[in-house]
Parts: C-alpha cells; sequence; structure tokens
C-alpha cells in the first residue's frame, strides 16, 4: 500500500495558516525551555559560589586550627621547661648542693633522674665554677670541662636559669638541649651550675601527635636550628625572620626549606624564646576543605545533571506530541490534494487509510468502502507490535461494523469478540473508535475506524476524524462516478473490437486493447481480423485520431468497411484505399493492414501513417520492419499512391500490429520505442500481447494513450490446409500451387506430394462436376492434415448430389486415380452433398517447433 | 500468388500438326486443349501432342486425350503423345493403362519417325 505523498510547502511557495501556526509554537516551546534550561544553569552557578565561599571558610578554619595546635604546643614547651628548671632549681637547693658534697649529690641525681628516663634522658650533672664537672647521675661520667659551652657562660653571667641551643652533647655524643641552673651556697654565693640533658629525639615523634594535627611539627632554636630534624639550619632565613618579628601566627608561602606551597603555623614560646611551628604543604592543610567543596561541587553537578535531564524529557514529550498535532494538520491539508487525484474507491481508500494512519500512531487505522459492489476493509499502522493485527480480517471487519453505527467509542472490554485483544494479546489495545462515511443517499458509504490504545479521544481528535470521513464523501461520489464512466466507455471500447479472432492450430491471433489509465471516453484505437473462405488472412490495426463518440463513429466504420472489403479483396493496398473513401471526415487516420497467404507462404502489407508492423521470423532470428508499403496518415496529406510490398513468410514466428500508444511517449522518439519492440521480439519468442505491454511498461513507462496491438503467432507446419473454392475449375490451379506449398513445408518429396495434389484435384473435379450439374453455387470446401501418426487425410466436400456413374466412363478414370494414389477412398453422398475422404500414409510429419535458443 | 502459365502452340511439321502444352492441363484447361486438338489437324497425317513441359495432368487431360485420339482415329489420323519430362506427372498413364493406347513416346523425334 502507498502512501500519499506529503505535500510539503517550500519556501518558494505559499505558506498555509497551518505552517504559520506550526512555526509559532514551535518557537514559543524552544523559548520556554531555553528559559528553564538558563533557569537551572544559575541556580546552579549560585550553588557552586556559595561553594567556593565555604571552601574558603573552611580553609580559614584550618588555618586557625593549625595555628591553635601550634600555640597550644608553644605552651606545652613553656610549662615544660618551666617544670624542669623548677626541678634543676629545687636540686640546687638540696643538702648535698648547698654543702657541695659531689659524691651525694651524684647519688642524689640518680635517685631523682635515673640515668636514660625523663625528663633529663641526656643526664644530669653539676659543674662547679670553673666548669669542671663534679657530680652526675650517669654512672662513669667524664670529666670534661664545659667552661666553653654557651649555657655555662650564660648562666655564670645571669646567675639565672638558661636553656641552651641545640648542641651536641660530649658526654652521650648525641643532639641535646642543656637546661642549666645557678646553684649557690647557703651565703648565696654562685657555687657551680646544675645541668640537664634532654635528647632531642624523643620529642615530637609518637604517632598521636601526628594523628592529633601535630605532624609536621618543628622546633626552632635562638640558633635558628631546627631541634627536630638534626639540629640543621632553617634555609628560609626571610621565612625565620618574619616570624620571629610576629611572633605568633599563620603564613602562605614557601615552607622552612625554602620550597613548596606551604602552610606554616607558628607560635614563639617565652621561656626557651624557641619557635613552635607546623609546616605543612596547603594540599594536606586543605585537604578535608578541599573534600567537602568537591563533595558539594558533585551534588549540584548531579541536581543540575537531574533537572536538565528532566527537562529534556518533558521536552522531548511535548514535541512528540506537537509532532502528531501537526502531522495531523499536515496530512489534513494534504487530504484533499491527494483526493482531488483518486479516481477509484480503492485510491480514496488508500489516501484515506494514509492520513488517518499518519495522524493517529498509536493506534491502527481502519478504512472500510465499498468497492466494485464489494465491502472492501483495509488496515495500516505506524505501530510495530499492531503488524499481525492490520492483517486479522476478522477484528477489521468487526472494527468496521462498529464504526458503521457511530461516531462512537467501544471499549474492548465490552465487546466479546475483541476482548483477546486487551487482555491476552498484551498488544494494550483498549478501545475502537469510529465513525461512518456518509453516503449521497445518508447510508454510510464506508467507516473509518481506529483500534486505539487510548481509551479515549479528545475533541480535536474527533474533529479530525470527522473531517477526513467528509472529504471521503466527496472523493467516493467523485470515484464512484468515474469508476462508472470508465467502465462504459470500457464497455462501448470492447463492442468495437472483435468478440474472436479467426485463429486457427499453426496460425494463433491475439489481440488486446487497453484503455488510457484515465480514460473515461472511447478512444479510436482498433484492430481486426477477417480470415477469408481461401485461407487468406487479412490482420488490420488502426487509430483514429481524438476521443469520444466521433472518434468512435470514425472508428466503428472504418472497421465494417475493412470487414467487408476484407472478404472481396485480396491486395492490401486496395483495402485501404476502398476504407479510406469511407473516412470522410476531418479526423486523422492511420491504418496498417497485413495480408497473409498462410499456405501459399507469402505476405503483403500497406500501411497509411502508421507505425510499421514487426515480423519476426525463428528461423533467421531477425526482426524483419514492415515499413515499405507505407504512405502518410490521411488528414495529413491525400494519399496519391497506396503502395503495397510483399516479402515470403517465414515457418515459424510472430507478427505484431500496434497502434503508437504502445511506444509514444512524451518526450521521447518513437523511433526508439520500435527499436525497443524489435529487441523484445527478437530476444523472446510466444509473446502474448499482455506479456508486450508488461515489458514495454517496464521499460519506457505505462502508455499514455490508448493501445490496441494484435499479434499473430505462426507455426505454419502445424497449419491445416482448410480453405472454399467457388465450384469454378479455373480456381484449381491456383489451389494445386498453394497445396504443393502447403506439402513442402510438411516434408514431403516431390513425387508423392505430386500425387496427393492430383487426388486432391480430383476430388475437386469431381465435387465441381457435381455443383455445375445442379446449377449449384455452393462451394467446394478442402481440408487437409496429418493425424500426428503418419496418415494425411483429405477431406473434400461439396453441397450436390452425386450420381454413380459407369466406372469406364470419363469420371470412372478420376475416381480410379484417387483410388490408385491414395490408400483409402471414400465417398459419402448425401442430401446435402457429397464428401470424399482420402488418406494415406506419408514418410514425413511435421516437427514440433525446436525449443527456442537460450538467450 | 502467382498461378504457373499456361501456353498451348501448334505447329507444322511435314504432314504432321505438333500440338505443344506448357503447363497444367486440368478441368480448366483440358478442353482448350481438345478444342486445339480437333481444330489444328486439316490435312494432315498425324498429330503430335506435346507434353514435355507439361507440370500437371488430371483425369480430364486423360478424358480429353482419349477423345481425340478416338475422333482422330475415326479420320484415320496418326495420334501420338510425347511423355511430359516430369516423372511424376508420365506416371499417370501409367497408372491408367494408357501408355499404349495413346501411343506414348518419350521424345518428339520418336513421334514423328513413321
Amino acid at each position: 500500500m502507498s502512501r500519499p505523498r506529503r505535500n510539503r510547502i517550500d519556501g518558494a511557495g505559499q505558506r498555509g495558516p497551518v505552517d504559520v501556526l506550526q512555526r509559532d509554537s514551535a518557537s514559543v516551546r524552544r523559548w520556554l525551555v531555553a528559559a528553564a534550561c538558563a533557569a537551572v544553569l544559575l541556580l546552579a552557578g549560585i550553588s557552586i559560589v556559595l561553594a567556593w565561599r565555604q571552601y574558603d571558610d573552611a580553609k580559614g578554619q584550618a588555618r586557625t586550627d593549625l595555628r591553635a595546635r601550634v600555640t597550644a604546643v608553644a605552651a606545652l614547651v613553656d610549662t615544660s621547661f618551666a617544670g624542669q628548671i623548677g626541678t634543676l632549681t629545687s636540686l640546687g637547693r638540696s643538702e648535698p648542693a648547698l654543702a657541695e658534697r659531689p659524691a651525694d649529690l651524684s647519688a642524689l641525681l640518680r635517685r631523682v633522674n635515673p640515668p636514660g628516663t625523663a625528663p633529663f634522658t641526656g643526664g644530669m650533672g653539676w659543674v662547679d665554677r670553673r666548669g669542671i664537672a663534679r657530680a652526675s647521675n650517669l654512672p662513669q661520667a667524664k670529666t670534661a670541662s664545659v667552661a666553653d659551652r654557651g649555657y655555662f657562660k650564660a648562666v655564670l653571667a645571669t646567675r639565672k636559669p638558661y636553656i641552651s641551643a641545640g648542641l651536641v652533647s660530649r658526654g652521650v655524643k648525641q643532639p641535646v638541649i642543656v637546661v642549666a641552673v645557678p646553684t649557690f651556697d647557703p651565703r648565696g654565693k654562685l657555687t657551680g651550675v646544675l645541668a640537664g640533658g634532654i635528647l632531642l629525639r624523643t620529642v615530637g615523634e609518637s604517632r598521636q601527635a601526628l594523628d592529633l594535627g601535630f605532624g609536621n611539627l618543628q622546633l626552632i632554636d635562638r640558633d635558628g636550628q631546627l631541634l627536630l630534624g638534626g639540629l640543621t639550619h632553617v634555609q628560609n632565613a626571610p621565612l625565620l625572620e618574619r616570624i620571629r618579628k610576629l611572633g605568633s601566627g599563620v603564613v602562605s608561602g614557601d615552607g622552612f626549606d625554602g620550597s613548596g606551597d606551604d602552610v606554616v603555623a607558628f607560635a614563639t614560646s617565652r621561656v626557651p624564646g624557641w619557635v613552635t611551628a607546623i609546616d605543612r604543604p596547603a594540599s594536606s592543610v586543605y585537604a578535608s576543605a578541599r573534600h567537602a567543596f568537591f563533595l558539594e561541587l558533585g551534588s549540584v553537578l548531579a541536581g543540575v545533571l537531574l533537572v536538565l535531564a528532566i527537562l529534556a524529557f518533558v521536552t522531548h514529550r511535548a514535541r512528540r506530541n506537537a509532532e502528531i498535532y501537526n502531522e495531523r494538520a499536515r496530512t489534513w491539508s494534504g487530504l484533499s490534494r491527494t483526493l482531488a487525484s483518486a479516481s477509484t474507491p480503492s485510491q480514496v481508500a488508500d489516501a484515506v487509510l494514509a492520513s488517518v494512519t499518519a495522524s493517529f500512531p498509536n493506534a491502527v487505522a481502519i478504512v472500510g468502502v465499498e468497492s466494485h459492489g464489494r465491502p472492501q476493509v483495509r488496515a495500516a499502522s505506524r505501530m510495530v507490535r499492531a503488524r499481525r493485527l492490520v492483517e486479522n480480517t476478522r477484528v477489521l471487519e468487526l472494527a468496521a461494523k462498529l464504526a458503521a453505527s457511530g461516531p462512537r467509542t467501544v471499549a474492548l472490554e465490552s465487546e466479546p469478540e475483541l476482548r483477546d485483544l486487551h487482555t491476552k494479546t498484551g498488544r494494550g489495545m483498549r478501545a475502537v473508535h469510529g465513525l461512518p462515511i456518509p453516503g449521497p443517499d445518508g447510508e454510510p458509504a464506508g467507516t473509518i475506524a481506529l483500534l486505539s490504545t487510548a481509551a479515549r479521544l479528545d475533541q480535536s481528535e474527533w474533529a479530525v476524524l470527522r473531517s477526513f470521513a467528509d472529504q471521503s464523501t466527496r472523493a467516493l461520489e467523485r470515484a464512484w462516478r468515474f469508476v462508472q464512466e470508465h467502465e462504459l466507455a470500457v464497455r462501448l471500447q470492447r463492442s468495437f473490437l472483435p468478440e474472436r479472432l479467426p485463429s486457427s492450430t499453426g496460425l494463433e491471433l491475439a489481440g488486446h486493447y487497453l484503455a488510457g489509465a484515465d480514460a473515461v471516453e472511447v478512444g479510436g484505437d482498433w484492430y481486426d481480423a477477417v480470415r477469408r473462405p481461401d485461407g487468406i488472412v487479412h490482420l488490420c490495426v488502426g487509430d483514429v485520431s481524438g476521443k469520444g463518440i466521433g472518434a468512435a463513429t470514425v472508428m466503428s466504420r472504418q472497421r465494417h468497411t475493412f470487414e467487408v472489403y476484407a472478404h472481396d479483396l485480396v491486395s492490401p493496398a486496395e483495402i485501404i484505399r476502398r476504407m479510406l473513401r469511407h473516412a470522410g471526415g476531418e479526423e486523422m487516420i492511420t491504418i496498417a493492414v497485413v495480408t497473409l497467404d498462410p499456405y501459399g507462404g507469402e505476405l503483403a502489407y500497406s500501411c497509411v501513417g502508421h507505425p510499421p508492423p514487426l515480423l519476426a521470423g525463428h528461423d533467421t532470428a531477425e526482426v524483419v520492419r514492415l515499413d515499405q508499403g507505407s504512405a502518410p496518415p490521411i488528414g495529413v496529406a491525400v494519399p496519391v499512391d497506396i503502395v503495397e510490398a510483399r516479402l515470403p513468410l517465414p515457418e515459424r514466428g510472430e507478427l505484431l500490429l500496434y497502434t503508437d500508444g504502445l511506444i509514444e511517449r512524451r518526450g521521447q522518439n518513437i523511433e526508439d520505442g520500435i527499436g525497443l519492440l524489435e529487441e523484445l521480439l527478437g530476444s523472446e519468442r510466444s509473446l502474448t500481447p499482455d506479456a508486450i505491454l508488461e515489458r514495454v511498461g517496464a521499460a519506457i513507462g505505462r502508455p499514455d494513450d490508448d493501445v490496441a496491438l494484435l499479434m499473430l503467432s505462426l507455426d505454419l507446419p502445424r497449419l491445416a490446409f482448410e480453405l472454399e473454392l467457388p465450384a469454378d475449375p479455373s480456381m484449381l490451379r491456383g489451389m494445386r500451387r498453394r497445396l504443393r506449398a502447403w506439402l513442402a513445408r510438411r516434408g514431403l518429396e516431390d513425387g508423392e506430394a505430386a500425387e496427393v495434389v492430383l487426388a486432391v484435384s480430383e476430388a475437386c473435379n469431381n465435387a465441381i462436376e457435381h455443383a455445375y450439374r445442379d446449377n449449384g453455387t455452393g462451394p467446394v470446401r478442402v481440408r487437409l492434415d496429418g493425424d500426428g501418426a503418419g496418415t494425411l487425410r483429405v477431406v473434400v466436400d461439396d453441397q450436390g448430389t452425386w450420381r454413380e456413374q459407369a466406372p469406364t466412363g470419363d469420371r470412372g478414370r478420376g475416381i480410379g486415380l484417387m483410388e490408385h494414389l491414395m490408400e483409402s477412398t471414400d465417398i459419402q453422398s448425401g442430401l446435402h452433398g457429397t464428401r470424399v475422404t482420402l488418406e494415406r500414409r506419408v514418410q514425413a510429419e511435421p516437427e514440433p517447433e525446436p525449443a527456442p535458443a537460450a538467450t | 500468388m502467382n498461378d504457373p502459365p499456361f501456353e498451348l502452340r501448334s505447329s507444322r511439321v511435314a504432314d504432321a500438326v505438333v500440338v505443344t502444352i506448357v503447363g497444367e492441363i486440368d478441368m480448366a484447361t483440358a478442353p482448350e486443349v481438345a478444342q486445339a486438338i480437333d481444330a489444328g489437324h486439316d490435312g494432315a497425317s498425324r498429330v503430335v501432342v506435346d507434353l514435355t513441359d507439361v507440370t500437371f495432368l488430371d483425369s480430364s487431360a486423360l478424358n480429353a486425350l482419349v477423345h481425340c485420339q478416338k475422333s482422330l482415329a475415326a479420320e484415320d489420323v496418326a495420334f501420338r503423345v510425347v511423355s511430359p519430362s516430369d516423372r511424376a506427372v508420365r506416371n499417370v498413364f501409367d497408372i491408367t493403362h494408357l501408355t499404349g493406347p495413346l501411343s506414348v513416346v518419350e521424345s518428339l523425334d520418336e513421334a514423328l519417325t513413321p
């Protein structure tokens, strides 16, 4: 089923109101979608900005945290050193110290701080004023001098406790810091220095410190040494300077090692004057803030995507609905144009069906009309799952029946026969909506129905269906009128063509008349064939220009003239001359007459203004164009000379006569068309007129105009010899000539043929004699044919009365000859004539036609 | 679609009349042959019918020849027939046993020999 061409209106053409509506609603829809997208993006932007600010805050928080930790550490350092100074000061005031009894002091020191334990992991000792070590908690302390040490000098000078910078202990050979306090005798005279060393490696290494955010802790002493970094010096001197100036705070930039994007939080301990700092890469400090930020960002993006997806889905739905409406509007405006060119009820139904299908994509569209007196229901759908449903005639017919009493909606559940569709098959069909197509007499002329997934149709959908029905009414009315007129024209045309053609075995004739596709008028093309009693066959094809009753009258007259003269005359040129004498009118006429003597094996033809008949011989595989005996068409110029041409007939082959409608196409050369026919006849044997029309149609398209075709298939060896002679002895000579040709074609030798000819001639002599004697004018019928098994059978009939004669008389010699020449001779006389039947076995029988050569 | 020609000539050779026939002798032409033979033998002692170039011969022709031969014999005129050169045509005389009665000979010379 072909869908109607959709009528697109391009820019150059007119724009209908429908198109304006479509455009406007589409642009409004686009604006709405764009605005929604913009709003979503704006909200997303705001969220991101807020998240950024939160990120900033979190970073500040991280710095503050860091600073708090450092401050805590600085305070811890202060407290810790104050405690140790306190410990040392109280030991300095102990009895052994006051009494300057080194041995007792050593013992005391060992008791208070056993070697290797906190707080003074690096050992304790007392030196006198000269810097000589006098007491120690270590067992075998070396008595080395510490007089050169800074802390010793500082304590002697200030008479106050002092905490050294990082230094390498002479006793334990490890980095230590030394806490030192002055000792006095009871009179307050400076006696020496009590000092304790703290091994640096024990500071700040615990796992707990890292977990609590004290990782990367640095202690920097007065000399700028990193106490926890093996007493190396701070490389980034400007940073250290800055830190010392500020006292406490947080700075970003290069770290102590002079590189990297670090955050450094710092505080200064009061007691030793150290800087406590945490120097960490910014990325590590802000890790959790960043984490939170990305989490926030991710959720905003996810939200945006979700909203956009919802928006896209809604838009898609809206567009789809809009498309359905647009399609409806388009089909509605296109349908009237499609229907205008629909000329049969079937075409109307197809056009309406296509429109309904396009307008209701979620349904099976069903259209029923009456065509050729029978109801026809056809269906189509764009639903893939309904593919099988459109072939279910029972369902379609039921739906059409329901629609006939509409407009109405019938739920499938309420229809016992349709309930299956809803429940079983899972196609989701829910209802039939339908309405009748009103006919001119009030009776429905057809139905439109929808088998739909929708339980109900809205008002606009009913309006669409109603408009389809209204348009269908008018189109159907037109189509019925057209069909009636067309049928009338075809019937009339057929009455102008021969009812049957004089075909016989070996000489088959087939005629075909094709009315132009849109024809409601009689055309002027015709064909005819006449077989004369003497076996000569005249074929004629003619074309009277114009259409309608005028052309038909001329055509009819031409045909009758042909039939009359074809019986009287043998010459094709003479027949045409007589026909033209009866043409008279203004019409342009073309005629081709081909005359065959199938026994004599000859063909003569003559044409006026007609495309040349084509003769294809199987033995020569050649197609001959019969264009020698031609004259211009009558009406264009008066034909001065109508000439005739002759040529031998092939034993087997085809002869095609046609009117120009077969090969003439607008804008094409008629020569090409004739060439095409020649090619067709040359390449394929035994074509029927139908096949020729089909092949030509496939090559150059359907004919624009009426076409008359007359096709002759020749198989002369299979043709019986059959003719009627007037009872005139002078006709016998011609009969014998043709009989010899016929016998030769059947393969009889000369001698054998001569005997058969003599026997037949004798039988004819008899018949003519009877006819003469009774003064009759009845003809003599001669018929020869093989029985297919090697016997030749001759029958000669006359309408006279037989009279027995003495075999010795003149006549007796003829009968004697027949009896001698033939194997059986039978003479039957009756009231209405005599029949002589002769039989003889012959050596040859016609061979069946050889198989056509492979092409 | 032209039929073969039919010709009929009569000539005198010494005291003989030679009637030469070309073509087909049948029901239509046999009367002409008979008439030509009857009409042309005045004063002749012999009539020769030359059928050398005859291509068809039927019972009408034979009847005519027999009829002529009988009437000439009554007038004491000798009668000879020169056989057709076509064997199929010649056979007709044999079939009808008329080779002897009609004095069918092979050539014109033989027919003219006394």
